[in-house]
This record gives structure tokens, C-alpha cells and sequence, in this order.
């Protein structure tokens, strides 16, 4: 039986790995921008690359490769996030943050605690924009996009992203507005 | 990929650029386990003993609705007369406006799924788990 299985196989599987180790930090923080909760962020991850290695032998073109998984990630982003209904801004998240390590371990303890309160505002203020905002300021965010790779991800056309980017920055501006002042 | 400094950099980035998290470490540990957790084998054609069981299995459903027809017909002749107007083996109904918009919702549904994630008009793997 293992004779069987096809060369393609272990190849896909190299490539899946190589996928997982570009991609998968910048899944999990568009995920974790998108639904500002650790758990569903996880589960994000884990089904978008369930589904990436599973379309993965059908994908011929390589250059598309990073919008593909990207756009995935979004769906599966919008699709698990409505389903859980977790979007709320009244979710508390901190509470769903035990499992993180910290990142330093000789910081500052107060320090590390007001950061996490900081990101966990701006990942609410940006949970709380609009679906086409918040996916547009995350996926540029991520720093892997342009303006038209955005627009590509998304479906959209190049201005409309640009604006969504625009309109987002404002809103953030606004919602932030407290978090700005602190820094 | 976008240049550093391809846009003017504001609090906003900086705001945002505070938010990155870094993964939990077993999550990398999960995403790589994927390929082992599901197993692709490649499609072939049927071999002829599938082949057989499968003649087989059409023949004993086909001849199962033949047995069954005349009730089957009137039970869904009855309910669609009562439903729609038109009984359900006539050649009218294809022409009821309901059954156009449901063939309609169908058909489009079926196009945005095939769509979604450009998914594949033809598999060369089939996944068993």
C-alpha cells in the first residue's frame, strides 16, 4: 500500500510545508485581526490549510499561489467567523489568552500586560470596521501586498481597495483614538 | 511583494505593527501534521469487480423504482398537484415558474461554489479521509 502512494504525494507534502512556514504567521494574525480571538484564530489556520493542501495538487500556477491561500484564509475567515458569531466587540479575549507564552520572559510584567491591552484594542477597533475594510487594512497590513494584490485577494477593483484602505486608516483613527494618545 | 517604503508611514502602521502576535508554537507543529492527517491516493478507474458490484447495485435500484413506480408516480404526482398545480410526471410542470427559479438558483449556486477558491473542474486526487 505505501508503494502506492504516489511520488506527488511526498512532493505536495514538501510543498505544503514550505507553505506552512511563509504563510502561517501571516494567516494566524489575519485571523487573529479578523476575529480578535485565539482559539478561532487556530481553528482559522488549521481549516485554511486543510483546504490548501487539499486543492494544492490541482494548482497550476504558481505565481498566483500566495493570492490563492490568502484568498482561502479570508473565506474561511469570513465563513467560521459567522458561524461562531464571535465577532462582537463585547467578546472578552484576554480571558481566551492563557494559552499564549510570553513573549519576553525578563520584560517588564505591567509592561507586557499594557501591550497586550493595546493590541487587543486595535484588533477590536479592527473587528469592528466594516467586512471589505478590515479585510483590505489587514491583508496590507500583512506587508506582503500591494494596492493590486490586495485588489486581486479580494475581487475587487484597485481603487476601491485604495479607498476601503483610506476610509479604514480613518476609522481606525478615530476608534484607536485613546491607544494613540497613550503612545 | 510591496516595498518598505512604498507608503508614508503613520501611527496607524505603527499602531498595527504593535498588534503582530506570534503563534502559539504547536500550532506550526499542527499545520505541518496535515498532510499525515489526511491521506490523498490517486484516483483510477474502476477495477472490474467494482465494476460488477456497481452493475449490480444500479440494476437492483433501477429495478427497485420500476417495482415501486406506479405508487411512487402517484405520491409525487399528488403532492406536486397540490403544491405547484400540475402533476409532477407531466411534461407542464418543466414549464412552472417555480421549478425555473429553483433550476435557476441551482445552477448559479453550483457556478459560485465551482468558483469560490477556483476550485477544480477535474480531480486527480480523491480524498479518502
Amino acid at each position: 500500500m505505501i508503494n502506492m502512494i504516489p511520488k506527488a504525494q511526498n512532493k505536495a507534502e514538501q510543498v505544503f510545508h514550505e507553505i506552512v512556514k511563509d504563510h502561517a504567521d501571516r494567516i494566524y494574525n489575519l485571523a487573529l485581526m479578523k476575529c480578535n480571538q485565539v482559539t478561532l484564530a487556530e481553528d482559522i489556520c488549521q481549516v485554511t490549510f486543510i483546504r490548501v493542501y487539499k486543492g494544492l495538487h490541482n494548482f497550476r500556477d504558481e505565481s498566483q499561489l500566495g493570492t490563492w491561500i490568502y484568498r482561502i484564509a479570508l473565506n474561511v475567515c469570513h465563513t467560521m467567523i459567522k458561524k461562531e458569531s464571535r465577532i462582537s466587540l463585547n467578546t472578552v479575549p484576554l480571558n481566551d489568552r492563557a494559552d499564549l507564552e510570553p513573549i519576553e520572559e525578563h520584560g517588564d510584567v505591567q509592561e507586557i500586560f499594557m501591550r497586550d491591552v493595546q493590541k487587543d484594542e486595535i484588533r477590536r477597533a479592527i473587528s469592528a470596521l466594516p467586512p471589505l475594510q478590515s479585510d483590505a487594512i489587514t491583508l496590507y497590513y500583512l506587508k506582503e501586498f500591494q494596492y493590486s494584490e490586495v485588489a486581486d485577494i479580494m475581487n475587487i477593483p484597485l481603487n476601491t481597495v485604495k479607498s476601503h484602505i483610506r476610509r479604514a486608516k480613518v476609522n481606525l483613527r478615530q476608534l484607536l483614538k485613546e491607544v494613540y494618545d497613550e503612545t | 511583494m510591496r516595498p518598505e517604503n512604498s507608503h508614508k508611514r503613520d501611527v496607524i502602521d505603527t499602531l498595527l505593527e504593535k498588534s503582530w502576535e506570534s503563534p502559539p508554537t504547536h500550532l506550526e507543529k499542527q499545520l505541518m501534521a496535515i498532510p499525515t492527517e489526511i491521506s490523498l491516493v490517486p484516483s483510477h478507474s474502476l477495477d472490474r469487480f467494482s465494476f460488477i458490484l456497481n452493475a449490480i447495485l444500479i440494476l437492483w435500484g433501477a429495478g427497485l423504482v420500476m417495482f415501486f413506480w406506479t405508487p411512487l408516480a402517484q405520491m409525487i404526482a399528488s403532492i406536486s398537484q397540490n403544491m405547484l398545480g400540475y402533476s409532477g410526471i407531466s411534461p407542464q410542470i418543466l414549464s412552472h415558474p417555480i421549478v425555473g427559479v429553483l433550476t435557476i438558483i441551482c445552477l448559479l449556486a453550483g457556478w459560485v461554489w465551482m468558483d469560490i477558491e477556483s476550485h477544480p473542474r477535474a480531480t486527480q486526487f480523491r480524498v479518502t479521509k
